[in-house]
């Protein structure tokens, strides 16, 4: 392997790297890193972050994207929730199904409604996500009248709190289903978007719609599916959050949708369409949930936590563009 | 009189193209000079070197007696020359004042702007052009006629000596270019010298006084417009020695597998009907803007038709959008690849495999990897792309080895019909010929070819027949025997006989 070749290797998997250099840093600096509760941790923390991230991936490669998603998982969580009070006692496997359900519809009915929005009415998905990310919470308060949604079974957190195979070190069991759950969601995204005939649609409207459209491609409807695709990541998200708390709180998912945007960008999808990967994306969690959970070990105030995912982003985009206008 | 402007044997060259050669023109003040020749002639070339645009290989420009280098368009303009392009560059939500001034505003001591002042200026410049506009309107309000006034008066306000309009008359009406030679004349009195472009000669007799024939990229001669005819002008403008690369094959025509009746898009084009066969290459000439582009993207179904029936074997179809279009075998390589040909950012199999990506599908919608890597190979060896391997990414390839991708990808998409729009602009010369010869193949094999090409040596060398538009009609159809640059030119613009 020659050195330009090392280079581009370097230069595409650069989000491998900060993610390997973050953790040998905090990894020293605080020797509880790399304990396997903390690992754990940081894997069922990264899980929310990780379903958004996954359908933000297919509206930021068609050059758009979703800001509502922390709305449109606040008000899933809610509807999960009603849901889960009129079922008392159920049991595990049900309250999975209800949730589950639950979060599908609420969320492609979200995403439906920015879908339409964007591609049939050509609104500009920032300002289409920004009013129904304002919208949607409003929703979740008037719903709710402000007060979280209490009294739910306690097979209800079964999805987002519980945790299997135990180990001697962890008898509550090591592995979160929330994770497991999560993984299951992220191989079928990744698989839909890099081996579909549909994925390939969603690059090609990504890369150039006048061409996309003279190859014969529905650039409505795949700009229209992928934002459903994007809100059902979000409704499943919404469950998971609702899931973990055992109630449904109404300003749920608030901001997340900035980290998840973080992440996405930083796994490689180019805020200007065209390329991008959901595996990448997961990257891209990592890193966000390693630099929290890292200054959490070393106690930096949670408000400089934000100044830093800001700045973070920033520099991811500028990144990109720095890239771009390199290639060209 | 002394020349306002000298060009002394400018060249210029594009890396793989030379431009222009040694041309030597002068220009005069209060005259109109008009430069004609077929597109790629060096017009273009020319007057972006006047303007500071392009910087030439070699030759000099004497401004005023001085010798001038330009190395940006700002410098041309303060020195006094102007441009009106043909695509006009107003900016629609300002106002007619605030588009003259734009970039120039004039200020008050305390910085604000004085718009009172250029509200004021502006209009003293329209009356004196005797033009109805008030300063104050929203440009973007105004038709294309009015526009140009704009620019007209912007000119003005720059005191220009030398202005050069770019095919000014190209979207106007009879009636509107009246009152645009109406300002030419104004501008003239102000001993303004006007660098004029245009396709359409009869302007020539109604308001200019010489005329500069390019050709591939040499001046033929320079003309006192009043010592000459329109044929003599044509055939200075025709007349270069046709290389045999083209290597025209006559092709048996076979059966009939499209025909259009009556097509119409408002304003845009009207009444075009025609028949394309199969094993014929269908040439359409005419001059850029004549509606050839607009009449086939309405085929394909990526425009809006208002009426009209398309026929595809006798049978008549829709055709509302090119999903389709491409379901009916009918393939369409565009006039802009960057834009609307291919994924610049991926690769050949993707480009390959784009408009046929449904139909080979697998279970559950997967992509069938291995039937497109196969198509990807099978049209790389054929077509014979040259690119390090299947996923080179398409913006490193050369134009000809992109164009090559693109009609791979609509041969891969089983097309028997392709219609190809300026199929060799932009490729070297090499590149043209072995793509001539997969066109030849094609046709060969019983495929049918529409080719637009505003090229007049490629339509003759390549086309069986030919049909000429001009101004959004068909004005013509000329088979194999008749198909010279007299007949295609004539059909394309001269319009005296006509109107």
């Amino acid at each position: 392997m020659n050195k330009a070749k090392v280079k581009s290797l370097v230069s595409e998997n650069i989000v491998v790297v900060v993610l390997i250099l973050l953790c040998i840093g905090f990894g020293t600096a605080s020797n509880t890193f790399f304990s396997s509760r903390n690992v754990s941790n940081i894997l069922s923390q990264m899980c929310t972050n990780a379903l958004l991230a996954s359908g933000l991936t297919y509206v930021i490669i068609l050059g758009g994207i979703d800001i509502s998603v922390g709305s449109v998982a606040g008000v899933a969580g809610i509807i999960a929730s009603y849901a889960g009070l009129k079922f008392p006692n159920m049991g595990a496997p049900f309250a999975i199904l209800l949730l589950v359900v639950t979060g599908i519809l609420v969320g492609a009915v979200c995403g439906a409604i920015n879908g339409v929005l964007i591609a049939y009415f050509d609104v500009i998905p920032m300002i289409c996500t920004l009013s129904t990310m304002t919208a949607l919470r409003g929703v979740a308060f008037i719903i709710t009248g402000g007060q979280p949604v209490y009294g739910l079974p306690d097979s209800f957190s079964y999805l987002g709190a519980k945790r299997i195979l135990p180990t001697e070190s962890m008898p509550n069991g090591a592995v979160p289903v929330v994770v497991i759950f999560t993984v299951i969601v992220v191989v079928f995204m990744h698989v839909l978007l890099s081996r579909t005939v549909f994925g390939r649609h969603v690059f090609a409207v990504g890369s150039n719609r006048n061409v996309a459209h003279l190859s014969g491609i529905n650039v409505r409807r795949v700009t229209m599916l992928s934002h459903t695709l994007c809100g059902v990541t979000a409704g499943l998200c919404g469950i998971c959050i609702a899931s973990k708390l055992q109630n449904g709180q109404p300003n749920a998912g608030d901001t997340y949708e900035m980290f998840a945007i973080a992440s996405t960008v930083l796994g490689g999808t180019s805020l200007s369409g065209g390329s991008g990967s959901v595996a990448r994306a997961m990257f891209g969690c990592a890193v966000i949930a390693v630099i929290k959970t890292g200054m959490d070990l070393l106690q930096i105030y949670s408000y400089w936590q934000n100044v830093v995912i800001g700045c973070i982003i920033i520099l991811a985009v500028v990144l990109d563009m720095a890239q771009k206008r390199g290639r060209n | 009189m002394e020349p306002i402007l000298q060009v002394k044997n400018i060249s210029k060259e594009f890396p793989g193209v030379k431009a222009l050669t040694d041309v030597s023109i002068d220009f005069y003040p209060g005259e109109v000079h008009t430069l004609v020749g077929e597109n790629g002639a060096g017009k273009s070339t020319l007057i972006k070197i006047i303007s500071g645009v392009y910087i030439p290989t070699s030759g000099q420009i004497f401004y005023e007696g001085k010798e001038m280098h330009f190395t940006a368009p700002g410098q041309a303009i303060d020195a006094g020359i102007a441009v009106i392009h043909q695509e006009l560059s107003i900016a629609k939500d300002l106002t007619v004042a605030q588009n003259v001034w734009l970039g120039r505003e004039k200020r008050k001591k305390n910085g604000l702007l004085d718009s009172a002042r250029m509200n004021k200026e502006t209009q003293d410049i329209l009356d004196f052009m005797k033009v109805k506009l008030k300063a104050t309107e929203i440009a973007g309000y105004l038709n294309a006629a009015q526009q140009q006034m704009i620019e007209i008066a912007k000119v003005i306000s720059q005191n220009a000596k030398i202005v050069v309009m770019d095919e000014p008359t190209s979207s106007l009406s009879e009636h509107e270019i009246d009152a645009l030679f109406e300002q030419v004349r104004i501008l003239k009195e102000k001993n303004v010298s006007i660098i004029y472009i245009t396709h359409r000669l009869k302007e020539l007799t109604e308001i200019c006084e010489r005329v500069t024939v390019l050709r591939d990229g040499c001046k033929v001669d320079t003309m006192m417009v009043a010592d000459v005819t329109e044929k003599q002008i044509v055939s200075s403008m025709v007349g270069r020695e046709m290389g045999d690369y083209y290597n025209k094959h006559k092709h048996t025509q076979g059966k009939e597998m499209l025909r259009v009746e009556g097509l119409c898009r408002k304003g845009v084009f009207e009444n075009i009907s025609f028949t394309a066969y199969a094993g014929e290459i269908l040439g359409f000439s005419g001059l850029v803007g004549a509606g050839r582009t607009e009449v086939m993207e309405a085929i394909f179904g990526a425009a809006r038709l208002d009426a009209g029936k398309i026929y595809l074997e006798g049978q008549e179809v829709q055709l509302s959008n090119p999903r389709e279009a491409i379901a009916h075998n009918i393939g369409f390589v565009t006039e802009d690849r960057r834009r609307t040909g291919l994924l610049l950012e991926k690769n050949i199999v993707e480009n390959t495999s784009l408009p046929s990506l449904p139909a080979h599908k697998k279970a559950l919608g997967f992509v069938n990897r291995a039937w497109e890597k196969e198509m990807a190979n099978l049209y790389m060896e054929k077509l014979r792309v040259k690119a390090p391997n299947m996923y080179t990414i398409l913006k490193t390839l050369s134009g000809g080895n992109q164009q090559k991708v693109i009609l791979g990808k609509w041969l891969a998409a089983d097309s028997n019909i392709l219609i190809l729009d300026e199929p060799t602009r932009g490729i070297d010369v090499n590149a043209r010929s072995e793509f001539y010869a997969l066109m030849n193949e094609f046709v060969e094999n019983g495929g049918t070819i529409i080719m637009i090409s505003s090229e007049m040596p490629e339509i003759i060398g390549v086309a069986d027949r030919v049909i000429v538009m001009r101004e959004g009609r068909i004005s013509g159809e000329v088979t194999a025997e008749e198909i010279n640059e007299q007949t295609l030119i004539g059909l394309a613009s001269i319009t005296s006989d006509a109107s």
